[in-house]
């Protein structure tokens, strides 16, 4: 849905970029160097063009995607090209350790995800187009914003309690079971939503947390599953299904509360997109996200807290 | 069967018990007694009666079994509350996971965990470094913190464990349940915490921490004396901190801890002889003439199970011993190895292979391997996390251990018997099977090999091979080291020692930087648990070899993964990353 989107616009502005009618909203363009006078869209070497549709106008702080066409001279759309695109902060001299991905789909359409921004500012986007003999280069660039902290809530009984929007990254993680589970699809299940963060060999946080959810679980009788629980790995490497099925049980889960792991790579997507990455997993916080069915904000509990709250917190959800 | 170890404890315990316990417990355990005559039940899962009646030996094993477990003599999970109204049940909160094996506590996710050895409880705590009461009382007026809390003794220890009520009065945080105890579980517990590293572990002395090293007969001896050489540097090294650490620690006011508690390092090479039966008893001899507090490094080319098994008995912990053969297990807890060795590449054709798109559930997998170690080791692995993921076992062709390779096996490998899935668990012998598939007609959808099996004729592979071959690799990629500053390598050179392929100094290396950070972290408490409890906490920054290492607690295998790659073109090939 959203190429045909980008199609569709792609499609709708370029008359406007070729026949010189209404620029707005026009495609960004390659910019460096500057393209040459009555020839608009071309990059580099003029060898090919490069655009962004219409979803890739702002870099955020934290994970991005964005979507580019690559166009020949003719403005046929180039199939099979190797794209290669690096994030980096001219003013500071340095880029990001994550490598952008870049997934062809067809048409001259690339999908790049991946495009991690670790800090406000001007950044750059510089891509390196490739089709056989034919190379050519581009860069985009960006104000990104600085990041607006969230207001907190006056903490009560010892928990900090904000809210936040998250947006949900695109993967697919593993359960506890060995099944792939696609995060977006369990988060909008129409059900109200919590996600902690744990990993199995933790001592002293998540048991804490852990116990908390065994306790709503409780608390809900007959149908603990009318909440949708996410337990998320913080490691990965170590907390493979089996070990996330045998502490599932230690806590006596069920249907309704899925453990989640993967690859380092997508869980460490995850984490960010919920601010919840940390480097070193014994310096992790307790962390409750709440979410009401298909609720557009989260809220962000921080801390460990009672039963009593916790069940307060969720009513307030679920109603 | 009971560890003479316990029945030391025992009697360590009945002295220390004479010192603290206070009036009323002991009649009730006196009543009790006489009650356990009349009521039966079995002597190991024991009612309240039968609680008290067991001897000292079976309290304490129980005790441990509660303290790290949470489980009543009864057999049921004890019940606790957390959070002021979290119900909880004995699995889930342990004493060992937040207090530590060794009982010497934690600090994780902002939570501080005191001690909670006997010793330690029933002595008042002070603000600031440990220092046995001589010091303290020597120490200038000015200089003595302030105490924490005074000693606990039994009742008031009872009722911080119940109640949460400290020896001062204050409220325990929350984050410590509070236990449903009875009397007579409560006298267990307290009569292992009274045991609990109560005594510093053997192979410490007041100037000396002493290790041991084992090395198996069949083990090269290039390969040998590049890991005895490399150990020998880093003891070296260690020992030259001595004269700085001794002059700070003559001023006891500034003495840091890092002054009071360090140690020297004396290593012994426990070299054993003869058939692998025959280590286990080597191993115990060379303990009663000299026992060590741990044993460090070590290498063998065969199984290290005996070695395994020796350490896991008597409970001596063993880091980073170099071997191709650990002991795969999800429990066992005293040695604790760089990764899972072949087992583990294994493992990663596993899971590279349930990711391959093309591979579906129905294609059938076949494993060539000799009945070697090496080969058992491999088709173990990947079989173990085959069946893990749902599915179907693989097929194994089991070749002898040594003579040419049949040749009906090589026609099903050229033909329309020609499996999807092939894993060649070879040495260099596997070239000329690849090269009958690169010839015919039907190529298999995946072929797996172990870099490690092939060694240098990884990168002679002719190209046609190359196409459809991946390769489990367990090291970090040399186009990655770039981003990874090599001080191993600087170490090293400036101590004449090789950088060898075999990567046996950089992984004593490793241990260096292991040891660096672990001992200093156990303070004065030289117990073998908190060695493990601190090298569960270590960072790891700078680590050479590995990828994806980490520790945690309880993690016995410090790489977490291993990388499949395949070989690029080219006379100079080097190792790609397989995409997904």
């Amino acid at each position: 849905m959203k190429i045909a989107l980008a199609l569709l616009l792609v499609f709708l502005c370029s008359p406007a970029l070729y026949a010189g009618g209404e620029p707005a909203p026009a495609p960004r363009e390659a910019v460096s160097p500057r393209p040459a006078e009555g020839q608009p869209g071309t990059s580099g070497n003029g060898v090919f063009a490069l655009e962004l549709a219409s979803g890739g106008r702002e870099l955020r702080i934290g994970p991005n995607t964005l979507d580019m066409v690559l166009r020949d001279r003719a403005g046929k759309g180039v199939e099979g090209a190797r794209l290669s695109v690096t994030p980096w902060m001219p003013s500071m001299g340095h880029g990001v350790w994550e490598k952008p991905l870049v997934q062809e789909r067809g048409g001259g359409n690339y999908h790049v995800e991946n495009v991690i921004i670790i800090m406000g500012g001007l950044w750059e986007l510089k891509v390196a187009a490739r089709k056989g003999a034919s190379e050519d280069r581009g860069v985009f660039s960006f104000t990104v914003a600085e990041p607006v902290l969230p207001e907190p809530e006056p903490p009560r009984e010892g928990y900090q309690r904000s809210l936040a929007a998250y947006q949900i990254p695109n993967v697919s993680l593993i359960n506890q079971d060995g099944k792939a589970v696609q995060l977006s699809t369990l988060v909008d299940s129409g059900k109200p939503v919590i996600v902690d963060f744990i990993f199995t060999t933790c001592t002293t946080v998540c048991p804490i947390l852990s116990a908390g959810f065994t306790n709503l679980r409780r608390e809900l009788g007959e149908h603990p599953e009318q909440v949708q629980l996410i337990s998320i790995s913080i490691d990965p490497e170590n907390d493979r299904p089996e070990q996330l099925k045998r502490y599932r049980e230690r806590f006596q889960g069920g249907a309704g509360w899925e453990f989640l792991t993967g690859s380092r790579d997508d869980v460490g997507l995850v984490l960010k997109s919920f601010d919840a990455f940390v480097v070193d997993k014994m310096s992790h916080e307790p962390l409750y996200l709440l979410r009401a069915p298909n609720g557009a904000q989260w809220v962000r509990i921080k801390g460990l807290i009672k039963k009593s709250d916790l069940l307060s917190e969720y009513r307030k959800l679920a109603n | 069967m009971i560890n003479p170890e316990l029945q030391a404890q025992a009697r360590t315990q009945e002295r220390v018990q004479r010192s603290v316990r206070g009036p009323g417990l002991p009649l009730l355990r006196t009543l009790y007694f006489f009650l356990a005559l009349y009521l039966p039940g079995p002597a190991v899962q024991a009612g309240e009666a039968g609680v008290a009646a067991l001897s000292q030996a079976e309290q304490i094993r129980l005790g441990e079994r509660f303290y790290r477990e949470g489980i009543l003599p009864s057999g049921k999970p004890v019940q606790a509350v957390v959070k002021g109204d979290l119900a909880v049940g004995g699995r889930m909160f342990p004493c060992a996971n937040c207090h530590r094996r060794s009982g010497l506590g934690s600090v994780e996710g902002g939570i501080i965990t005191p001690a909670n050895t006997g010793s330690k409880l029933f002595q008042p705590s002070y603000f600031g470094r440990e220092l046995t009461p001589a010091e303290r009382g020597a120490l200038p007026e000015y200089y003595r913190t302030p105490a924490r809390r005074p000693a606990y003794s039994e009742q008031t220890l009872a009722k911080a464990i119940r109640s949460g009520v400290d020896a001062t009065g204050r409220v325990l945080d929350s984050a410590m349940p509070r236990y449903r105890l009875s009397d007579g579980e409560m006298a267990m517990l307290i009569s292992y915490l009274q045991v609990l590293s109560a005594e510093p572990s053997p192979g410490v002395s007041e100037t000396t921490l002493r290790f041991a090293t084992v090395v198996t007969p069949e083990v090269p001896p290039r390969d040998r004396t590049a890991m005895l050489a490399t150990l020998e540097a880093l003891v070296a090294d260690w020992n030259r901190q001595a004269p700085a650490h001794a002059e700070r620690a003559k001023y006891p006011e500034f003495a840091q801890e890092a002054d009071l508690s360090f140690r020297s390092i004396s290593l012994a090479r426990w070299v054993l002889e003869g058939p692998p039966a025959s280590w286990r008893g080597q191993l115990e001899a060379y303990y009663r003439k000299e026992p060590v507090f741990a044993l460090l490094g070590g290498i063998s080319a065969a199984d290290w199970k005996p070695i395994h098994d020796f350490s896991e008995e008597q409970r001596i912990p063993c880091l980073f011993p170099l071997t191709d053969f650990p002991v795969v297990s999800g429990s066992d807890w005293y040695t604790l190895y760089l990764s899972k060795g072949l087992y583990q590449e294994g493992e990663a054709a596993a899971g590279s292979l349930s990711r391959a798109r093309e591979v579906t559930a129905q294609d059938t997998v076949v494993q060539v391997y000799r009945d070697t170690p090496q080969g058992r080791a491999l088709a173990a692995g990947f079989e173990a996390t085959w069946r893990s993921l749902g599915r179907k076992p693989p097929l194994s062709r089991i070749l002898s251990a040594a003579g040419p390779i049949p040749a009906d096996l090589i026609r099903q490998l050229s033909g329309k018997e020609m499996p999807p899935v092939l894993l060649l668990w070879l040495g260099n012998e596997a070239g000329s099977i690849l090269e009958r598939i690169s010839e015919g007609e039907v190529r298999p959808k995946e072929v797996y090999l172990s870099a490690s099996l092939l060694g240098s004729a990884l990168g002679t592979l002719p190209e046609p091979v190359r196409e459809f071959t991946s390769f489990t690799y367990p090291y970090r990629l040399s186009q990655d080291e770039t981003m990874h500053p090599d001080y191993a390598k600087v170490w090293l050179r400036d101590r004449n020692l090789p950088v060898d392929e075999r990567r046996i100094s950089s992984r004593m290396y490793s241990l260096m930087l292991l040891l660096n950070q672990a001992i200093p972290k156990m303070k004065r408490n030289f117990y073998r648990d908190n060695l493990l409890d601190q090298v569960d906490l270590a960072t790891l920054h700078g680590y050479p070899d590995f990828e994806l290492l980490s520790f945690g607690p309880g993690e016995r295998y410090a790489s977490k993964a291993c990388q499949v790659v395949t070989l690029s073109r080219g006379p100079n090939p080097i190792l790609i990353k397989k995409s997904d």
